[in-house]
């Protein structure tokens, strides 16, 4: 069998063991004002970051996107008309204009935010929509990716992804893209 | 082919060369722009190194302890010794479940193993949907590099192949417009596909999950939609705890393209309910790479591309003067451990600047390997006159006699054999001159005037 | 303190003015300087195009020839790093060990071995320093453009010091000038593409004279230059150092 062949292999050809040293991650600190750096990289990463009350979400979202027709929320403060259950085909979503979502926790150093399957009723909505606006506590947000990962801790979900600004490419002669497979925009509310 | 003889027809065209140099530069100062924002940036490379050199000498445990925790978990996990066997695990499983239509999120790996010319054969459709991949697919190109697959393609070019393939209105080479196109094209494969084939950033030994990380959300989207998920990894993609993913993901994307991160990383742990997931895990080569304690380091590699964007030689020659399916610095010391013959040329199209060493976010010795290699291809290459040569030319400059008699023949050949005969026979002398020869040597005027 | 003054083959065929230059230029800080006339190469052309194993003779030569100095010092960054870090190939010895530790480039020894900045030197001339790979990113006589670290150049520190100079900053302070040992023959159209792109360099940012601690690359560049017919020249850092006159 191939895997014990290959684990064979390894065991012929790897060098003595080198131990795991953990990292002084203390070292990587910087003193940083979070909110204004995550709101910097947020816009550097090509999405844009509202600073609002969480009362005043559904008005703003009502003021800013009146002009759609597919909506998905899945923040409290926000219920447009759906129908939509768990268990539709992922390709069904296929035509959404908008998708509201909680992120866990948002990162200063990238902007990018945390939203793991419990924020998420199907894997698909962030991605296939064609605007995405993800709901950040300003109290979660962390420095660097070391402390993302203290504070996923033991992940034990099936799946998370760090979203950071819309989809985006630049594979053609090195132009910026905003909005390549993913969605074409990506607004923060800061909360 | 050499690398000397396709890297002169590449040079051909200088506009080309010049375009291709700046559009890599660019890349490169965005990533010094970024890595200057890191605090202990250095440091940051050199735990990233330790971790990597404790992920090699205990890669049969992380690997065990990956698969225990993954198959925990609901993830199918295969081994593939070779690419032959990559490549009929991913058919079987395909096949098995009826699946004809497939969408690709970029995967060196699967380049290194051939894979879609293989499934194509067997009827299946595969469609890279990372828009760069997908361009060079179009046009029947392999990528010519490994993060931006099309950046030899000028716009105008692009714009003629999405027309002629996709029969759509010409854009001028508007790069917004070509990226709109593709998108609409690539939805409709999306939504019909019935596998998505990944490759994997990194595999997670302590908890069987592993990352997947793009800028255009064509994993996402491929991987969400579809019922299958196969994801493609070499052994060395294990890391051994989810806390490293903190280095690495802070390395990866700065030193890549001079982003922070990529938009998305993607942590995959268990299938979507109703769907599978699959992960292969292929050796080909790299455990027997592993036991050469000189190249070891280059098992290193997180395929960021920095060595690439940064090597002078990478930006005025291009991707495809390698012919290996990874170009550049670290496809030069990768390349001749899988074929020597093959790439026999590759260790010597670099000047050993260094520049690929100091720019790798994992710390590869690069150019100290293709030193190295050069240890071992050189002598190798038969009697040619060039190994007669440096016999000769080794036993003169250990023998000083000898060494002034031929130093004193050279100069006399170069002060008297006329420029224009000069300029022909020589490599050098095509487009520059020969030094002028001075009437005194060193040696000698120093003797004369310290000596005497 | 007794120094070995090394003059790589090339410079002492093609070059003489270089090895006088860093004589004097020593000569003029009180050294004791000695140039072993035996001496032949360091042997890296052979082994940088994969022959070190026939360098072997040449390596022990080197060291029998300046093992008895306290220093050996060399207008070469490119040869000194090949002593430094390649003579791994002969079976160690005191010779061995004691030229690997000892021996520096010109621009090294006199910054962090003698502590001297100002060697009172006058060259007035706007210059452009072409940073050698090898003394740049493998004796670390500067940061590269790649490191994250605090910037330091020994070189610069030098030239900052002389009378009358204007050092100018170019667009890519440290991109690789193409010369490459047998890399200049066997790539050479990539070599002289390599090369006319730093000199143009140069040539923007309104240099006039461009200047290395190699002169394997200053060959490399005059042999463009001279067959261009470009306006700007070339002179190796031990010669501007050495430079007294107005």
């Amino acid at each position: 069998m191939s895997k014990n062949e290959i684990i064979a292999s390894i065991r012929r050809n790897k060098p003595s063991l080198i131990e795991l040293e953990l990292p002084d991650y203390q070292q990587f600190r910087e003193d940083i004002d979070t909110v204004s750096l995550f709101k910097q990289q947020v816009n550097e990463a090509g999405g844009s970051v509202i600073e609002c009350n969480r009362g005043d979400i559904e008005k703003i979202l009502s003021d800013n996107y009146q002009n759609v027709s597919e909506v998905y929320s899945l923040i409290d403060e926000f219920n447009p008309l759906d129908n939509r259950s768990a268990d539709d085909e992922p390709s069904e979503y296929k035509n959404l204009d908008l998708v509201v979502l909680n992120g866990k926790f948002g990162v200063a150093e990238n902007g990018a935010i945390w939203v793991p399957d419990s924020n998420l009723s199907q894997r698909i909505i962030p991605f296939i929509t064609r605007n995405l606006v993800l709901v950040v506590l300003q109290m979660s947000l962390v420095a660097n990716m070391h402390d993302a990962y203290t504070e996923i801790g033991k992940f034990s979900e099936g799946f998370g992804v760090f979203i950071a600004g819309p989809s985006k490419t630049a594979d053609i002669e090195q132009s910026l893209v905003i909005g390549a497979q993913g969605p074409l925009s990506l607004t923060v509310f800061l909360v | 082919m050499s690398h000397p003889k396709l890297a002169n027809i590449f040079l051909k065209n200088e506009d080309r060369v010049n375009w291709h140099d700046k559009a890599l530069w660019f890349v490169r100062e965005k990533r010094d722009v970024a890595v200057n924002k890191v605090k202990g940036w250095e440091e940051l490379r050199e735990v990233a190194a330790s971790i990597k050199s404790n992920v090699l000498s205990n890669l049969d445990n992380y690997l065990l302890q990956f698969e225990e925790n993954a198959i925990r978990n609901g993830i199918k996990v295969h081994w593939a010794m070779n690419a032959t066997e990559h490549n009929e695990i991913v058919l079987k499983i395909l096949q098995e479940n009826g699946a004809k239509h497939i969408v690709k999120s970029k995967s060196m790996l699967t380049e290194e193993c051939g894979l879609n010319p293989y499934l194509e054969k067997s009827g299946i459709e595969v469609i890279d949907t990372d828009l760069g991949e997908r361009i060079v697919q179009l046009a029947n190109e392999p990528p010519s590099h490994i993060v931006l697959p099309a950046i030899h393609k000028r716009k105008e070019e692009i714009d003629a192949l999405f027309v002629e393939k996709w029969g759509i209105k010409g854009g001028n080479g508007n790069a917004e417009y070509l990226t709109r196109e593709a998108r609409k094209h690539l939805r409709e494969k999306f939504l019909i596909a019935d596998a998505a084939i990944t490759g994997v950033n990194f595999a997670i030994a302590e908890n069987g999950g592993f990352v997947v990380c793009t800028n255009e959300g064509n994993a996402d989207m491929g991987t969400h939609l579809a019922n299958i998920h196969i994801a493609c990894m070499g052994i060395e993609k294990i890391i051994p705890e989810m806390e490293h993913l903190g280095v690495f993901l802070r390395l990866l994307a700065r030193s890549a393209t001079g982003q922070p991160i990529t938009a998305y990383s993607s942590h995959f742990f268990k299938p979507r309910p109703g769907t599978q997931l699959h992960v292969v895990i292929v050796d080909n080569g790299r455990s027997q790479l592993l036991g050469r304690p000189e190249f070891r380091k280059s098992l290193h590699c997180i395929r960021c591309g920095a060595c690439l964007n940064t090597c002078p030689v990478f930006r005025k020659t291009g991707g495809y003067s390698y012919e290996s399916v990874i170009p550049g610095p670290i496809g030069s010391i990768l390349g001749p451990g899988t074929d020597m013959e093959k790439y026999n040329s590759l260790p010597f199209a670099s000047t050993l600047c260094g520049s690929c060493t100091d720019v790798c976010p994992v710390k590869i010795d690069i150019h100290s390997q293709l030193y190295k290699w050069r240890q071992i291809i050189s002598p190798k290459k038969g009697t040619s006159i060039k190994k007669l040569a440096a016999r000769v030319t080794g036993n003169i400059l250990g023998n000083p006699k000898l060494f002034r008699l031929s130093a004193t023949i050279g100069t006399v050949l170069l002060r008297y054999l006329p420029g224009s005969l000069m300029k022909n026979l020589t490599a050098w002398g095509k487009g520059r001159e020969l030094p002028k020869v001075p009437k005194q040597r060193f040696r000698d005027w120093y003797i004369k005037n310290r000596k005497e | 303190m007794k120094v070995g003054l090394f003059i790589p083959c090339y410079i002492d065929q093609f070059y003489p003015k270089v090895g006088i230059d860093t004589l004097q230029l020593l000569e003029r800080l009180d050294l004791e300087v000695v140039y072993p006339t035996n001496q032949t190469c360091c042997g890296q052309p052979i082994a940088n195009a994969g022959f070190e194993n026939n360098s072997v003779k040449t390596v022990l030569h080197f060291a029998e020839q300046f093992k008895e100095y306290d220093y050996v010092v060399s207008p070469s960054g490119s040869c000194v790093y090949h002593v430094k870090n390649h003579y791994d190939i002969v079976p160690d010895s005191e010779a061995i060990e004691k030229v690997r530790g000892n021996t520096y480039e010109i621009c090294d020894f006199l910054v962090n071995i003698l502590k001297i900045t100002d060697v009172g030197a006058i060259f007035r001339h706007k210059v452009g320093l072409l940073q050698s790979c090898h003394g740049l990113r493998g004796l670390r006589l500067g940061k590269s453009s790649e490191q994250v670290v605090d910037d330091y150049s020994v070189c610069a520190d030098l030239l900052r010091k002389v009378i009358g100079i204007e050092l100018l900053n170019l667009s890519r302070g440290d991109e690789c000038c193409g010369f490459g040992g047998t890399f200049s023959i066997t790539e050479a159209p990539l070599s002289v593409k390599m090369g006319i792109d730093r000199i143009n360099d140069h040539l923007k940012s309104g240099v006039e004279v461009i200047t290395a601690t190699d002169m394997s690359c200053l060959m490399h560049m005059e042999g463009i230059i001279r067959r261009r017919k470009l306006p700007i020249r070339i002179e190796h850092i031990a010669s501007i150092l050495n430079s007294t006159t107005s």
